[in-house]
């Protein structure tokens, strides 16, 4: 099953948008056009459906419906996603949710409707009775509640499995402390090793041995990877590396760099799971021989494991593969009204340039350059 | 008539500026919009012809630089081996965009602090107008010309760490196409076609 289709209104920087998805979707787009935000509402849908999850949590997390809604957005207050899942052929789900907040008290997050339909269907269609009676159920979706949601599972157990990739190495290496306190730290990798620890063994081990492969074409000097507990019992990544001494050298993840960690975390992730990965800027710290043969990496295991993977990315490399289709590029484009997004090939003169043969880098890329760059020449303090 | 919206395609980012100033100011009735490249000489090589086929539905204008090639007509038949679509415009500057700028020569002469008559007469039979650029900072009086644009002594760079901030500085700033056309024939041959290129598109 993958996300065909998504609908955003009035989320962050999205007034109102309208776009379909290939089962890898790129996204391109200037700083701060969105990108992240765009990835962040489909991870709204994880944190609806997961334990420990719900509609209070999840816009809690993201700082409350007011640090949600579009700026660009006026007259309509409420903040709203559509999504209509398919497996292939025709959409077979769609869920909507749209909220907003109490207009007094404790402006907790309100639902105004939640629809579930399949195949045309009208499985959920709140409010309901129920809840006119009783306005305090308007705090929960039915999503997140098991006797609620019994006839559409299905699309709660997917949208639980939805993960997100933005490994910061400085906090795999020591963000512990800082995990703790702050919410959003998963995010970033903080838990990542317990995560790894906490795999079956032979998967584990299985998974590592893999990555060790892919990773020695990165990082040659790499033998060995594996999973240590230290005295206190908390799980460290230690790698074995040659060098002019006869013994090889052992280092764990504080030592290792930003680039192996980054690589490393983007090699595990792809083989957790089986639902959609969000994947915010895998380029980063690698070097541009390693990105240019990410996307076909990402194929690979995506054809292995049929998972929806999205991407966010400024990389000339990643986008220069030759394998990167037009219909997978989503457009983000800032303007008065809130970023719009469309698919590259909608565009006639870019679709014109694909159809020669040129690469999407060379193609889409020029059109997500801020139109004043060369202000970035006049800087000087 | 609202103006036409043309993509730009440049060798580099300072060839970039000067295209995007020369139809702004030589070619109103044209647009400039996105601009694709900027990697080089190899690249446009490569890609032009792809630009040429995609012509048929979207204007481009590019922008090279003659160097080491024969002639404009050589250089022309090697990027468009079958011809040239009408809706494409491919200007080179002989033999680099720096000779475009050094025939602003007041102009120039001013922005990098040297006397007038240091500056050619003729820039287009200058055979490395980047050294020749680089040269005239080394004169210049103003400290931070020459910090920017002359390479440090032992540097294996052949400008220096801002040259080219500083040239695209001097393009958007200072440099006429008007005036710089007297001094240069490939400019002035440029101004002329753009001034008279109205692409033919599809639904109009």
């Amino acid at each position: 099953m993958h996300i065909s289709h998504i609908e955003l209104y009035s989320w962050k920087n999205f007034r109102k948008i309208n776009v379909g998805l290939t089962e890898r979707a790129i996204l391109v787009g200037p700083n701060a056009s969105g990108k992240s935000n765009f990835l962040d509402a489909i991870r709204f849908l994880r944190d609806l459906a997961s334990p420990g999850g719900g509609l209070q949590r999840a816009v809690e997390d993201r700082g409350g419906v007011s640090k949600i809604r579009c700026l660009a957005a006026r007259q309509d207050p409420d903040v709203g996603i559509t999504v209509t899942l398919s497996n292939g052929g025709p959409a077979e789900w769609k869920y909507e949710i749209k909220f907003n907040q109490e207009s007094r008290g404790y402006r907790r997050p309100i639902l105004v409707s939640e629809i579930v339909t399949r195949n045309g269907e009208v499985i959920l269609d709140r409010p309901n009775e129920e809840d006119k009676d009783d306005k305090e159920r308007l705090t929960q979706t039915a999503l997140e509640q098991i006797n609620l949601n019994a006839k559409f599972r299905e699309i709660a157990q997917f949208f639980e499995k939805i993960s997100y990739l933005h490994l910061v190495p400085q906090i795999i290496r020591s963000g512990r402390e800082w995990g703790a306190l702050n919410k959003q730290a998963e995010v970033f990798g903080y838990n990542f090793l317990t995560r790894i620890a906490k795999t079956q063994e032979k998967t584990r081990d299985a998974r590592l041995r893999r990555i060790t492969q892919a990773l020695k074409v990165a990082v040659p000097q790499l033998i060995e990877l594996h999973l240590e507990r230290d005295e206190r019992g908390i799980p460290h990544l230690v790698g074995k590396y040659s060098h002019w001494r006869p013994k090889p050298a052992k280092q764990n993840e504080e030592s290792f760099s930003d680039g192996t960690l980054r690589l490393l975390g983007l090699l595990w992730s792809l083989q957790e799971g089986d639902g959609p990965l969000l994947l915010e800027e895998p380029e980063l710290s690698l070097h541009s021989g390693v990105v240019r043969r990410l996307p076909s990496l990402i194929h690979r295991i995506q054809r292995q494991r049929k998972r929806q993977i999205f991407i966010s990315t400024h990389s000339f490399e990643l986008l220069s593969d030759e394998g990167i289709s037009g219909d997978e590029i989503l457009m983000l484009v800032p303007s008065q009204e809130g970023t719009q997004i469309h698919s590259a090939i909608s565009r006639p003169e870019i679709r014109a340039l694909l159809e020669t043969g040129l690469s999407v880098a060379d193609a889409v890329l020029p059109y997500t350059e801020p139109p004043d760059l060369e202000q970035l020449e006049l800087f000087s303090s | 008539m609202s103006p036409i919206k043309v993509s730009l395609i440049a060798e580099g980012p300072l060839d970039e500026q000067v295209l995007r100033q020369l139809l702004i100011q030589s070619a109103p009735h044209l647009l400039p919009g996105v601009c694709h490249g900027k990697k080089g000489r190899i690249w446009l090589n490569t890609n032009l012809i792809n630009f040429n086929k995609a012509a048929h539905s979207w204007p481009f204008v590019s922008l090279g630089d003659l160097e080491h090639d024969e002639c404009p007509p050589t250089l022309l038949s090697l990027w468009y081996p079958n011809g040239k679509h009408g809706n494409i415009q491919s200007r080179i500057a002989v033999r680099m965009v720096e000779s475009w700028l050094l025939a602003d020569r007041e102009a120039i002469a001013q922005f990098l602090g040297v006397a007038l008559h240091h500056i050619p007469h003729s820039p287009e039979d200058e055979i490395n107008p980047k050294l020749v650029m680089v040269n005239l900072a080394r004169r210049s009086r103003y400290r931070i010309i020459k910090e920017d644009m002359v390479p440090p002594i032992n540097s294996s760079g052949s400008v220096g760490k801002n040259y080219r901030g500083q040239l695209e500085k001097f393009v958007v700033e200072k440099w006429q196409a008007k005036r710089a056309q007297n001094c240069s024939p490939s400019l002035q041959h440029a101004v002329r076609s753009l001034k008279h290129f109205h692409p033919v598109l599809p639904g109009n």
